[in-house]
């Protein structure tokens, strides 16, 4: 079956990091059929940024995101340029300071607000933000173990190792329930 | 005109070996006689400036079939074709680039750029700049005839302010270039200028030029008194050679490497053009390609059985 | 064979340093930049040269002269710099310089939209330069097949003395998939430029031909034989000579044609396509690129709906396959051909069945959003109907 994803925010944040890496996590850890791909502002810092992955374990034909199943939107603006693409019965992780307003997704849409920056904050670097995004996204989906994202972390972005495992590790144990609640 | 006519060599001076050896055997050695005809016109500077480099070639000793040329469009671009040497005829201005390649794929060649100065200054002045700024071992040689010939007379960037041509029929309005300076000003190890009036002298340049182990640039004056002397009132090619002889001051002094020579290198006041022969910059600084296959050596050293030839 | 996660420019690379590419001369430019930047480390571990040149008239000029000395050189660009290239694109291809252009296109006229994806540069390909070139161009439509293409065009170009173009899109090179490509390359065979086997006496030249189809051999710089490299004046009947007044007329028809029948005599090994259910199919979409996708997905959904759909995915577009594109649709009605253009290659395709009363209707996107299959399936029911 196919499934698509996608990490939006703006330039720096590490949306395209973010799905190189589960890209990496999906093809080669996990053996699925990927394809990712990107899109972004001309300026690098700052304006919009998204990384889509497509995932199957068929043959993948068609490349692009079209409607992703999920949506990880690490700033408000991201919010506004994609909730229209998010039909119900999908689900979307917000970043719970980045992020103020979420009536523009349609019903039938689960949000999860998720403190990804907070928790950067606390491993005291805040451009580490798209790892715990990672770690939350393998948590809620199901998809991935906190051995084998960790295992793509350190496959695609080998500086900063200790960093990141932490960042992974608070990101993988956050309890999403209790934030919603 | 063909080359035997145009520089006897009974005329050559005496005590210099290289110019007592007769043309015809360096023609045996180095060129390419054309079935029919030399294209230049009769009496142009650019036969004299292809005995030059010929002699030049002797003098350094190089084997003619390991020297690439490269060179674009303009009344000098069949030169390439007339040396036995392998040529690029490329097009406008991007002699400087063609060399590159030439000289960073294979540098055990000898490379030299044959290029007019419409050529290497106007067009394709970004590649001669950044020739110059890589100090790559290539040897440009500038035929300056002070228009675009080929095209038939239009002002160039080296036109002398005030002078006619098609273009400028009222006069050049425009300041030229003084290319030595525009050279050294982006970083050429070695820049020479000399004239098809002087031969003796334009093959030592050109010689030393090739013999040097970095950038190197001659500038030759080459008359055009087809276009450009026959509207400035020297409408005879000896009208042109004189010129260039009564303004020329040979740089006095050997100059020391690391040094360059500090009085003007182009001189103009209201009435007279003067111009200084000689080497007018040397300079010692790291040559690219030798650069280059240091960085590769690492590169290759760190991928250890990963290398395919 | 080892799985990676491969970047689409990345993919490029290792397809032309797998064909033998040795020499890479660039120029910074959205979205081919990767080219270079991979390019820079893998060149100089590989034995090979990197130089990142003052434009694009400088890259494909230094590539001409490495080229020269029989070292296997190639560069990329996109848009813009692709204009600037076609003054030396053409003089390479009529000089019968081996050399392979990677063109990523990015997006709209001028200096366009850098970022974003386009394919607006089938026509340019093939007629950008001056003075009558011919031009043979691969369009690859997924990570895995840049890698094969590229190879394949730097075998292309020593095989027929030219240059060829790999066009990809900035949505295929900015991508990433998973691909299993070869671990050594020197187990891959390629193929090398024909060289002189005569003494260097007996060497007419690098243009020496007596037949309209033939690719003479071409001798290094350097290599002891004299070799004249140039895109005009060089007779045929060799001798290096160039006259007063250039090439006598006869010799200036047999060049120009010859250009053009070197590959047309070789069109076989040239042409690439992939058919889809095109046996039995009413409509046809035919597409290349990264567009092709969306034409095949569209195609399993017709197919799911009853209709008889194929595809024809063109992997070469220059020389245009016109044979092949009447093959494909000889029970078609109608063909659909969608591209992120205004209509290039449909213009091909009406040429292609001209007189044969099949409708032919395009999709066309020029906003950088790629076409969606359901939109060729709109198309599809708007013909039919």
């Amino acid at each position: 079956m196919r499934t698509e994803i996608r990490f939006a925010g703006v330039g720096s944040q590490g949306t395209v990091s973010c799905s190189v890496v589960l890209a990496e996590a999906l093809g080669i850890v996990k053996d699925y059929q990927v394809v990712q791909t990107q899109e972004y502002a001309a300026s690098i810092s700052g304006g919009s940024a998204q990384g889509d992955v497509a995932f199957s374990d068929q043959k993948i034909i068609v490349p692009w995101v079209l409607h992703p199943d999920v949506l990880v939107a690490m700033a408000q603006d991201a919010v506004k340029q994609h909730a229209a693409a998010m039909r119900p019965g999908t689900c979307v992780i917000v970043d719970d300071i980045m992020v103020t307003d979420v009536s523009s997704f349609r019903k039938g849409v689960a949000i999860h607000w998720a403190p990804m920056t907070k928790l950067a904050d606390q491993v005291g670097f805040r451009k580490c933000a798209n790892i715990v995004a990672l770690g939350v996204f393998s948590r809620l989906t199901g998809l991935l173990t906190l051995e084998e994202i960790t295992k793509a972390v350190l496959a695609r972005a080998p500086g900063r190792a200790e960093v990141n495992i932490k960042a992974l590790k608070l990101g993988y144990d956050v309890n999403l329930d209790l934030v919603a609640a | 005109m063909n080359l035997h006519n145009e520089m006897p060599a009974t005329r050559a001076p005496k005590k210099k070996p290289d110019l007592q050896r007769p043309l015809d055997e360096l023609v045996e050695l180095y060129a390419t006689v054309p079935d029919k005809a030399f294209r230049y016109c009769p009496g142009c500077g650019l036969g004299m400036a292809q005995s030059a480099i010929m002699r030049a070639f002797h003098r350094v000793g190089v084997d003619i079939t390991k020297v690439a040329t490269a060179g674009g469009s303009g009344c000098y671009s069949v030169m390439g074709h007339y040396f036995q040497s392998s040529h690029i005829h490329g097009s406008h201005g991007r002699g400087c680039a063609y060399a590159t390649g030439l000289k960073l794929a294979r540098p055990e060649l000898t490379v030299l750029t044959l290029q007019g100065d419409g050529d290497l200054l106007a067009i394709g002045g970004n590649h001669f700049i950044h020739a110059a700024r890589r100090n790559i071992d290539i040897t440009v040689i500038c035929f300056n005839n002070y228009n675009f010939g080929d095209t038939g007379g239009q002002f160039a960037p080296t036109t002398p302010l005030g002078s006619k041509t098609d273009t400028s029929s009222l006069g050049m309005p425009e300041p030229a270039f003084d290319a030595c300076k525009l050279a050294i000003g982006a970083g050429a190890g070695f820049v020479a200028r000399s004239t098809v009036a002087h031969p003796a002298h334009l093959t030592k340049m050109i010689a030393d030029a090739i013999e040097w182990k970095g950038f190197a640039f001659v500038e030759v004056l080459q008359h055009c008194h087809v276009l450009w002397g026959r509207r400035n009132g020297m409408p005879e090619a000896m009208d042109m050679m004189r010129f260039y002889t009564d303004n020329s001051v040979l740089n006095p002094s050997r100059i020391p490497e690391d040094e360059h020579f500090d009085i003007p290198v182009y001189s103009e006041d209201e009435k007279n053009v003067k111009f200084v022969l000689g080497v007018l910059h040397k300079e010692r600084k790291p040559e690219f390609t030798e650069e280059y296959a240091k960085l590769r050596a690492k590169a290759m050293a760190k991928m250890p059985g990963k290398v395919q030839s | 064979m080892t799985k990676r996660l491969l970047l689409g420019n990345d993919a490029f690379c290792e397809g032309l340093i797998a064909g033998g590419v040795r020499f890479y001369a660039g120029y910074p430019i959205t979205p081919a930049t990767e080219i270079a930047e991979a390019m820079s480390r893998r060149m100089p571990e590989v034995g090979g040269t990197y130089v990142q040149m003052e434009d694009e008239l400088g890259s494909m000029a230094a590539i001409m002269g490495a080229s020269a000395t029989g070292v296997k050189s190639a560069t990329a660009s996109a848009g813009p710099g692709m204009a600037l290239m076609q003054n030396e694109l053409g003089q390479a291809i009529a000089a019968e310089i081996p050399l392979v252009v990677v063109n990523v296109q990015r997006a709209g006229p001028g200096i366009g939209n850098a970022t974003r994806s386009g394919q607006m540069e089938v026509m340019q390909s093939r007629y950008g330069a001056n003075g009558e070139v011919p031009a043979v161009v691969l369009a690859p439509s997924t990570v895995e097949e840049a890698f094969w293409l590229t190879l394949k065009a730097v075998n292309l170009s020593e095989m027929l003395r030219t240059v060829v173009i790999v066009l990809g899109e900035g949505i295929l090179g900015l991508q990433r998939a998973v691909v299993d490509l070869p671990d050594d390359y020197d187990e891959i065979e390629v193929v090398n430029r024909p060289r002189p086997s005569v003494p260097p006496r007996e060497f007419l030249g690098n243009y020496a031909a007596n037949e309209l189809s033939e690719v003479p051999p071409i001798a290094d710089f350097g290599s002891g034989y004299k070799s004249i490299v140039s895109s005009v004046g060089i007779s045929r009947r060799g001798g290096g000579d160039i006259s007063i007044l250039g090439l006598a007329v006869d010799d200036q028809d047999f060049t120009i044609r010859r250009l053009h029948q070197k590959l047309l005599d070789r069109k076989n090994e040239i042409t690439l396509f992939e058919q889809l259910m095109t046996d039995d199919a009413e409509i046809v979409y035919i597409a290349f690129g990264t567009q092709a996708l969306s034409a095949i997905g569209a195609m399993h959904e017709a197919r799911a709906r009853g209709i008889k759909a194929g595809v024809l995915r063109l992997i070469s577009i220059w020389p245009f396959p016109d044979e092949v594109v009447r093959a494909c649709c000889a029970k078609a009605r109608a063909v659909v051909v969608p591209e992120m253009n205004l209509g290039q290659a449909r213009l091909l395709v009406g040429n292609a069945l001209a007189n044969t009363g099949i409708k032919i209707v395009g999709v066309n996107r020029v906003d950088s959003i790629t076409i969606k299959p359901v939109e060729i399936l709109d198309k599809t029911t708007e013909v039919l109907s």
